[in-house]
């Protein structure tokens, strides 16, 4: 049967396909993901190519028959034009597209995280690139995604945390009593309190803050994001060239 | 199953490992070359396995050739004041059709992709930045694609580039000719309007 399906959402991926064919992944408003064949968007002359551009947020009317969903119809809704002209920027969006292909389901509701998304893409968009606020995102987006991790009490026996070891299985850092014989990450007290804050308040509030201690904070969400993704992360190792 | 029909389904999945081709493709394909006659099947392969030891890659600019300096390194009627940085060697044909640019090429074979773990290192930067340092341009022109990897190779190219004090400069990007204005998107009329020329 025919079937037309409209979405709106964001390319997180796009795979050269036969000649002059696109395999796109996009993240919609949903939150799921849906991959569909952009036929003949390769082409100087395609009316679908600036569409189904990485970063892009669009509407996509989409043909699903016996085959692969197939695209029919696309429209800009805003192309974040900005992040594709700093190098710092375009760094931090191809990161976002990742842990969106990566930890999204085909079949997941993850309405919160695709508003998560759309907010801190639009702060890019208007703010200067900032570490702090892209590993703020990167916490809250593991949090939406069921993933919420806690720094001020121990996350298997709920006592108050002076210091902790981190323990992403458990949901966070953990006592001295419950980290158990294994080697873990020792955290100190303004570690902890960093990521809680990084945890809660909002992308403008954070902007140009605890600079000093932003590369422990990276570290740290840096093995936050391997554990989520199985080490399958490829855009994180670039992050250093694209912030340099 | 007979012999014949082993080696009819060996060329097909041969044909098949081809980009773009599938099965169907594959069978015809395969029917077409078993209709050829034997001296031009004969030729054909010989033809294939020739280009693929023959073939190699220039040392100066990257570019597949079959002689190393390539004839374009070594055409001395080429202006050494230009480099044209392309993304694979089938973009030089591309330009070189347009008879517009007597400059020479620098093929970086792939473009920065953080999402398929391709970065600078991955690319044909070093022989670029050697071939620059020994004998520098007045200007760089940037043809990489343009997509948002096409761009993120241009930008990192202009900041390896800037401080050698040379001119590097991208590629106008806009409406292609032939079609109609109502019809483009946003994103590039954008671009169009922001490239827009005296007349």
């Amino acid at each position: 049967m025919m079937r037309l399906d409209k979405n709106s959402g964001f390319i997180v991926y796009g795979f050269p396909l036969g000649e002059a064919d696109q395999l796109v992944t996009c993240f919609t408003s949903s939150g799921n993901l849906i991959k569909f064949v952009a036929k003949g968007s390769r082409k100087v002359k395609s009316k679908s190519a600036a569409a189904v551009q990485l970063f892009i947020l669009g509407e996509y009317v989409i043909y699903r028959g016996r085959g692969l969903p197939i695209l029919r119809q696309a429209d800009i809704i805003d192309s974040f034009s900005p992040l594709r002209l700093d190098w710092s920027k375009s760094g931090a969006a191809f990161a976002v597209m990742e842990l969106c292909r990566l930890l999204i389901a085909e079949e997941a509701r993850e309405q919160d995280a695709f508003k998560l998304v759309l907010s801190y893409m639009l702060h890019l968009k208007t703010n200067d690139y900032d570490p702090i606020v892209f590993d703020s995102f990167r916490l809250k987006f593991a949090a939406c995604l069921g993933y919420e991790m806690g720094f001020s009490f121990c996350a298997q026996c709920g006592r108050p945390l002076q210091s902790g070891w981190l323990y992403w299985p458990a949901g966070g850092a953990v006592c001295s009593v419950c980290k158990g014989p294994d080697d873990k990450k020792f955290l100190r007290q303004e570690d902890l309190s960093l990521l809680d804050i990084l945890g809660e308040k909002d992308f403008i509030e954070l902007r140009g803050h605890f600079r000093s201690q932003g590369k422990t904070a990276t570290k740290i969400i840096d093995s936050l994001i391997n554990w989520l993704t199985e080490g399958k992360t490829k855009a994180q190792a670039f992050r250093p060239l694209f912030e340099g | 199953m007979m012999r014949y029909y082993d080696s009819l389904s060996r060329l097909i999945a041969q044909f098949q490992k081809l980009p773009g081709v599938g099965n169907k493709t594959a069978q015809r394909l395969a029917f077409y070359v078993l209709k050829m006659p034997e001296a031009e099947v004969r030729s054909f392969a010989s033809t294939l396995v020739e280009a693929r030891s023959k073939l190699l890659t220039c040392s100066s600019c990257g570019n597949m050739t079959d002689s190393d300096p390539c004839p374009i390194c070594l055409d001395p009627k080429r202006d050494d004041k230009y480099i044209c940085v392309v993304q694979e060697s089938k973009d030089i044909l591309a330009l070189e059709r347009t008879n517009e640019f007597r400059g020479r090429y620098h093929v970086l074979h792939g473009a920065i992709s953080p999402l398929d773990g391709i970065g600078p290192d991955q690319l044909n930067l070093k022989s670029l930045l050697k071939r620059v340092q020994n004998s520098p341009p007045e200007e760089i022109i940037v043809a990489t694609n343009p997509n948002v990897q096409g761009e993120a190779t241009a930008m990192y190219l202009a900041q390896i580039l800037k401080p050698l004090n040379i001119t590097v400069t991208r590629i106008a990007h806009g409406l292609p000719v032939g079609g109609d204005l109502e019809y483009a998107d946003e994103m590039t009329l954008a671009r169009a309007l922001a490239g827009r020329q005296q007349i």
